[in-house]
């Protein structure tokens, strides 16, 4: 079923049905685009259930100015950086001023063997990835896992996030970059 | 066309048995592949796109094989749109909730603070004394309502109440008899006199004349 298709039967009155039909179709990748960025299961449910909560009482206004999808990742997004920041501040009283809300976060050193990587197992290194993806800061996160995983064109990404598209391609850069060298060793 | 023709009659001059079998296709496809090919198209596109771009950038990452290493606990995309609806369905309860007028919703507060105060144990034993008054009360009430008029009266005493009565206040019984029965006469008597007063300076002949008008 298209977007089209969907909205059509949300107006026609099956409501329901055509909202499970939106959750069906779009819940696994918001699902992984709100895990990469909050890590544990039990708060990307969380997250899950506000995002579609939104999605449910928004529907009705959406007038397809956007695509759906993009629309969608717009408000997990808004929905997993709320969280963030919730759970930040919350941190940040429980460890008094602990804030880590910073650009230059220090990596792991590394023990790998520079410049082979194909030396490595595949398993450590994707550890390390994660590792890596997760000690950067928020936003060049975020940017990184809408390229890298979700294949998202800079336009799309743009109307996500609402940066421009120079901005989010030098981002994704730094986070990239960043990322090459951890798992080389070279930070 | 003109080439389709052509085509035509040069296998049926070749190989004229291949030419009588249906031309139709006997390729299948499968169901939705042309609906969904442009968008797999374009979704390959900028698979190759990401990829070239990370190749230039960070060489080493882009030769990693892209894998989910997030466990997602078993069924839990199965069960989430059931989840979800009764998510939605709460919500929309909560909703109704508010939209109710605030009238409605004051009087269902204040019957809900009554009902709490009178099933509190110290109270409910007040209350139901206070509830027994007032039914027999309105019990009551409603009896004498029904029975007020003189023929019921009369009907609901029993004959030795009204023979006591006749017995023990006969004096009292004949004395307003008496007075009734003087009241009217004295009223009669005085009204014989006040005509008498009132014909007696008229003649005879006025009185002719009043009557036959």
């Amino acid at each position: 079923m298209t977007d089209r298709e969907l909205l059509d039967l949300f107006h026609s009155g099956a409501r329901e049905q055509a909202f499970t039909v939106l959750i069906e179709t779009y819940q696994q990748k918001v699902y992984y685009h709100i895990r990469r960025m909050l890590q544990s299961h039990e708060d990307t449910n969380d997250v899950m259930q506000n995002t579609f909560v939104k999605v449910w009482k928004g529907l009705e206004n959406f007038r397809a100015d956007s695509q759906l999808f993009t629309w969608l990742y717009r408000i997990a997004t808004n929905e997993a950086i709320t969280f963030l920041n919730y759970r930040k501040k919350k941190a940040t009283i429980s460890f008094d001023g602990n804030d880590d809300d910073n650009d230059d976060k220090n990596y792991a050193p590394s023990n790998y063997v520079k410049g082979d990587s194909h030396q490595l197992d595949p398993d450590d290194l994707l550890a390390r990835l994660e590792k890596a993806i997760d000690s950067l800061p928020d936003k060049q996160k975020l940017v990184f896992n809408l390229r890298y995983y979700d294949e998202m064109p800079y336009e799309q990404m743009s109307e996500v996030l609402g940066t421009s598209e120079g901005a989010l391609k030098a981002s994704y850069h730094h986070a990239a970059t960043k990322i090459e060298k951890f798992l080389l060793g070279e930070d | 066309m003109k080439n389709a023709d052509e085509i035509k009659k040069e296998l049926k001059e070749v190989v004229p048995l291949l030419a009588t079998l249906k031309s139709s296709p006997t390729i299948k496809v499968p169901t939705g592949y042309f609906t969904t090919l442009s968008a797999n198209l374009i979704q390959q596109v900028r698979k190759e796109d990401v990829a070239a771009e990370l190749k230039e950038m960070a060489p080493s990452l882009a030769q990693l094989e892209k894998k989910n290493v997030v466990e997602v606990p078993a069924y839990y995309f199965s069960a989430f749109p059931h989840q979800m609806m009764q998510q939605i369905a709460l919500e929309e309860k909560a909703k109704l909730k508010v939209e109710s007028p605030k009238w409605l919703a004051g009087l269902n507060n204040a019957l809900e603070n009554i009902a709490q105060v009178i099933f509190k144990p110290k109270y409910s034993l007040a209350f139901a004394g206070v509830a027994s008054t007032v039914l027999i009360a309105a019990f009551l009430f409603t009896k004498v309502e029904q029975c007020n008029d003189l023929d019921c009266k009369l009907a609901s005493l029993t004959d030795n109440e009204i023979n006591n009565y006749l017995d023990n206040e006969t004096d009292t019984y004949t004395d307003e008899i008496f007075e009734a029965t003087d009241e009217t006469t004295t009223s009669k008597t005085n009204s014989v006199q006040f005509e008498n007063e009132m014909l007696r300076d008229v003649s005879d002949a006025d009185l002719n004349n009043a009557i036959l008008d």
